[in-house]
């Protein structure tokens, strides 16, 4: 059955590469700015790429924050991905500026824990109760193992954080499931269906 | 679950809406259809994909988005570009594109892009420093694509440039060394790898897929990008674009 998917639009969003992956997997996209009626939509995504601190101001600019939490109120999927997972957090790292606070918790950047200072690339990650998927990551700043939400996790350089993290309808993703072909796709699918 | 394995990258070269290939970055030689390409690399799941316009940099023509789109269109895996970018308005716009990763050069970093500017709109973690390397009578040398000139440089002042710039990751091509399939390099990899924070690639020179297996389970590298074993038949000029 055909799923209705709301791509909420941020300046600095890969928002061709989602509109590409939901339609080659039979989804019907509509990308969403503040206002844009949401009730038909099945789920609604926060892409990622881009720098906390902008994309917080830019959601309190355009009223973006109070537009989601109508969202969040309304018992939608939800699903925020890098930096879109971040954006549900209290705040970050990256700059500063407060999250929505959907999720407990602060994110904070790699270099404080590893040598290096993003991890970029193709990982399996460990997801509670499921086979291992081998996913593509690319991000500097990392939300905790220890996060009470946490479903699924990854390791960077012997250090293991959060991959999925989930309350309810709400789910933040911090790899790129949009990048990371059919395995991208068999996580993301099940949200999207459920 | 386990670490970030380690990865290959296809690269593809454009120009006048064609894919080529380089030789020296001087010489270059017509391959075939870039969006064909792109679209059989996403059939073969590769690790990511780079696509280049390097004449873009020099000034000849203006960023060609409608190609950058239909190659993004037909390709399902990560992908970077490279060439032109000057302001992170126009690094943002190749983002929507669909591209994931945006590369600079750094000849041409201070002069015509701040880098700075660049990853504060499209976070770090999007932004690699692309330092294209000529090695002559044991001396560095930076090759500057919109001078068309390049510039005797110390293998210090690389890694204190690294390790003082906000980007998620270096990509090292040796210019010598393109389409020349004589290995890739590792004597200044290793040295430039041990001494930042950044993750590294390397470019140009590759010879065969063996070579690249064995080169990134020795080295300290996170990738290797590769041209010429991905595009042609092995020990010939025949076009077969392939990928393992």
């Amino acid at each position: 059955m055909e799923r209705k998917v709301g791509l909420l639009y941020l300046p600095n969003a890969n928002i061709n590469s989602w509109v590409n992956f939901l339609e080659y997997y039979g989804c019907k996209v509509k990308v969403l700015n503040f206002g844009d009626e949401f009730n038909e939509l099945d789920a609604v995504i926060v892409p990622g790429v881009g720098h906390f601190e902008k994309a917080s101001r830019y959601l309190q600019r355009r009223a973006l924050d109070k537009y989601l939490f109508e969202i969040v109120k309304s018992d939608k999927t939800i699903i925020g991905v890098c930096l879109g997972m971040h954006l549900l957090f209290q705040g970050s790292m990256e700059g500063g500026g407060l999250g929505l606070g959907v999720f407990e918790g602060y994110v904070k950047p790699f270099s404080e824990v590893v040598n290096h200072n993003t991890n970029i690339g193709w990982s399996e990650i460990e997801v509670h109760g499921e086979e291992n998927r081998r996913v593509y990551f690319n991000h500097s700043y990392y939300v905790s193992s220890d996060q009470n939400n946490a479903v699924a996790w990854n390791v960077f350089e012997g250090f293991r954080y959060s991959a999925i993290t989930r309350t309810k309808n709400i789910i933040g993703i911090q790899f790129h499931p949009e990048k990371s072909y059919s395995d991208g796709w068999a996580l993301l699918e099940r949200f999207i269906y459920e | 679950m386990s670490d970030s394995d380690k990865r290959k990258i296809p690269v593809i070269l454009l120009r006048d809406e064609v894919a080529i290939k380089s030789y020296g970055f001087s010489s270059y030689e017509y391959v075939g259809d870039p969006i064909q390409i792109a679209h059989i690399f996403s059939e073969k799941e590769v690790d990511e994909l780079i696509i280049v316009d390097p004449f873009v940099s020099n000034g000849s023509h203006e960023i060609n988005r409608k190609l950058l789109l239909s190659i993004a269109n037909n390709f399902h895996g990560p992908l970077t570009y490279s060439g032109g970018v000057s302001s992170a308005c126009i690094a943002s716009e190749i983002i929507q594109l669909g591209y994931e990763k945006i590369a600079v050069n750094a000849a041409t970093t201070g002069s015509r892009v701040n880098i700075t500017d660049v990853a504060s709109a499209i976070g770090k973690q999007a932004l690699v420093l692309v330092f294209d390397l000529v090695v002559r009578n044991g001396e560095l040398f930076l090759y500057n694509h919109v001078a068309q000139m390049d510039e005797r440089i110390e293998l210090s002042w690389i890694v204190e440039f690294i390790n003082t710039c906000d980007v998620g990751e270096v990509l090292l091509q040796f210019v010598d060394r393109d389409g020349s399939r004589v290995g890739l390099e590792s004597e200044i990899t290793e040295h430039i790898a041990k001494e930042i924070n950044k993750q590294l690639i390397v470019g140009c020179g590759a010879i065969s897929h063996n070579e690249i297996k064995i080169y990134l389970e020795k080295s300290n590298t996170s990738a290797v990008v590769v041209s010429a074993v991905y595009t042609f038949y092995p020990d010939s000029n025949s076009v077969l674009i392939n990928y393992e």
